[in-house]
């Protein structure tokens, strides 16, 4: 009998649809030619192996990225978030800083991809920064003063002569407050004394940080990548653009005492008022925090080059920076399936 | 029906049942977002495997992907009418993305077409097989095998790739891909005896020796 009769058969036997009588035939056949036999060994040993094929599951932060893109966008959209912001896009909290200063000395280069995920990153380099924190850390617990924390946050950040730096910097800092968002609870010191114009800061609802992380994964440098903390730069003729997604994007994420602040920093005046601000006077003109007064640092000398004359007053990067808290670990994985396509 | 807004209540249990999965969705339809998160989590990983398959691998434009054929799903609810199963509704999605997307890309010039809803004379020509660098029991190992299997598998044509996929890599049955491909039964069966066909000419004309069961 010809093996052109059961050329298709012989590929579909070892999966059991053949009808009966068709299975009879290719069996009385299979029976007296070895060539088909071939066949049907071989298709066995490919769909075999083709069980073996695996993919992975789902990345972390999937649903959250997936559900972001369900709402209006408030910001430019991009086809990918890439994977190093997906946990900030995952987080479960986010606080944003803009602080609008000339950078110095050019930008430094954005780490690699992943580097999020898995930066062992340097321990501080002297024991002066933990000093500085421990006395932010007293002040903040004595009530005296967020905004002196968050300005020793900023200069310990100036100061990184690394994105490595910075960022070791910034985790020791972060592991010693209770909860970055307390920086949050005196919306007037934050905003009238340290984050005076052109300064601002926003809490930003879990739900819109993927739309933020997204539009500065698109727009920004970065600067330092860590477990909690993201610091990136970007251009000054983007502040606009940013400054609206940010105000369009905050609401009140945490029962924090934040209302008042968020509505000021949401004021539909004031962004614009911001931007304009930052081209007109990037050197801050408000007193510089005590301990900048007290320190001859790399921070001071840096801010002194970055003032003015520089691109007819222009500074040259907004540095934003992005305090989140990550997700809540995901449950152990599930025993491996039989199929061994876990 | 009322979700819990607690995170056991909202993780994708194995004893979940397709009446609380029709509960919720019937959430979802209503714009619940709660919801939404409970159906990307139950079906997430299945999806997103089926999407890897589909992108080669390629992990960014499977979640894209992924994501995509998410969000059509979540926002043309009140057109899944729940005479198949969510996660079927969902695979088709995904594959008719996928497809559309590669028909788009490819063009006619490059790539011959095949339309899903097509009869089963839309086979196209026979490739001409490439002759193996080295017969399969010339190969050293087993993670080369499978790094064989894995090229010679991305390199069939589309429409033959995904009933490969469908049957092969996820274990469906005929009936369930004919469902999933909108085509007759015959030509899953036709397609998929040429792509076995086509996999192992490509592997050396007799599959694997000795990778069988």
């Amino acid at each position: 009998m010809s093996c052109e009769r059961f050329e298709e058969q012989v590929w579909l036997a070892i999966d059991d649809e053949l009808a009966a009588d068709e299975r009879r035939e290719l069996d009385a056949h299979l029976a007296v030619c070895a060539a088909c036999r071939a066949k049907v060994e071989a298709a066995r040993s490919v769909a075999h192996r083709l069980r073996t094929l695996q993919a992975p599951a789902a990345p972390k932060g999937f649903k959250e990225t997936t559900l972001a893109r369900l709402e209006p966008a408030t910001v430019t959209r991009i086809s990918l978030v890439r994977r190093w912001w997906q946990p900030l896009a995952a987080a479960a909290a986010l606080l944003i800083v803009v602080g609008v200063r000339a950078m110095r000395d050019g930008v430094e280069p954005p780490p690699r991809d992943g580097a999020i995920a898995s930066s062992p990153h340097e321990p501080p380099a002297a024991a002066a920064p933990d000093a500085v924190v421990e006395k932010s850390l007293e002040q903040l617990a004595d009530g005296e003063a967020d905004s002196k924390l968050a300005a020793e946050t900023e200069r310990l950040l100036r100061e990184a002569a690394t994105p490595g730096e910075a960022l070791a910097l910034l985790e020791a800092d972060a592991a010693r407050v209770e909860s970055r968002l307390d920086l949050a609870k005196d919306a007037r010191k934050l905003e009238g004394e340290r984050f005076a114009p052109p300064e601002v800061a926003f809490l930003i609802a879990p739900a819109d940080a993927v739309l933020v992380a997204e539009w500065l994964r698109a727009r920004a440098d970065v600067a330092a990548v860590g477990q909690t903390v993201a610091v990136v730069d970007v251009a000054p003729a983007e502040l606009d653009e940013l400054l609206a997604a940010l105000k369009a994007a905050s609401k009140p994420a945490r029962s924090v005492d934040a209302d008042e602040w968020l509505r000021r920093a949401g004021d539909a005046s004031r962004a614009p008022r911001l931007a304009e601000r930052s081209r007109e006077a990037p050197a801050r003109s408000d007193a510089p925090a005590p301990a900048e007064k007290a320190s001859e640092s790399r921070a001071s000398k840096a801010a002194d080059r970055a003032v003015p004359g520089e691109a007819g007053g222009l500074p040259r990067r907004v540095r934003v920076v992005l305090w989140f808290e990550p997700p809540p670990p995901p449950p152990p994985p599930p025993p491996p399936s039989k199929s061994g396509d876990r | 029906m009322t979700l819990s807004r607690s995170k056991a209540a909202l993780s994708p249990a194995p004893s979940e049942t397709l009446a609380e999965e029709a509960a919720v969705l019937a959430r979802a339809r209503g714009g619940d977002r709660e919801a939404f998160g409970w159906l990307i989590e139950r079906h997430q990983d299945r999806v997103f495997r089926l999407a890897a398959h589909l992108c080669k691998g390629d992990d960014d434009q499977a979640e894209e992907l992924a994501q995509e054929a998410f969000l059509r799903a979540l926002r043309g609810l009140a057109g899944f009418r729940g005479d198949a199963a969510f996660s079927t509704w969902m695979h088709r999605i995904v594959l008719n993305l996928h497809l559309n997307r590669e028909s788009s890309l490819a063009g006619r010039a490059r790539r011959r077409q095949f339309s899903l809803g097509a009869s089963r004379d839309d086979e196209g020509p026979r490739l001409e097989l490439p002759s193996p660098a080295r017969r399969p029991d010339e190969m050293a190992s087993d993670s080369e095998l499978l790094a064989r299997l894995r090229a010679a598998f991305h390199e069939l044509d589309e429409t033959r790739r995904v009933v490969v996929l469908l049957r092969d890599v996820e274990g469906r049955s005929y009936e369930e891909i004919a469902q999933l491909l909108d085509v007759p039964i015959g030509t899953v069966r036709s397609r998929l005896a040429r792509a076995r066909e086509e996999l192992s000419s490509r592997l050396g004309g007799t599959g694997f020796r000795g990778g069988g069961e």
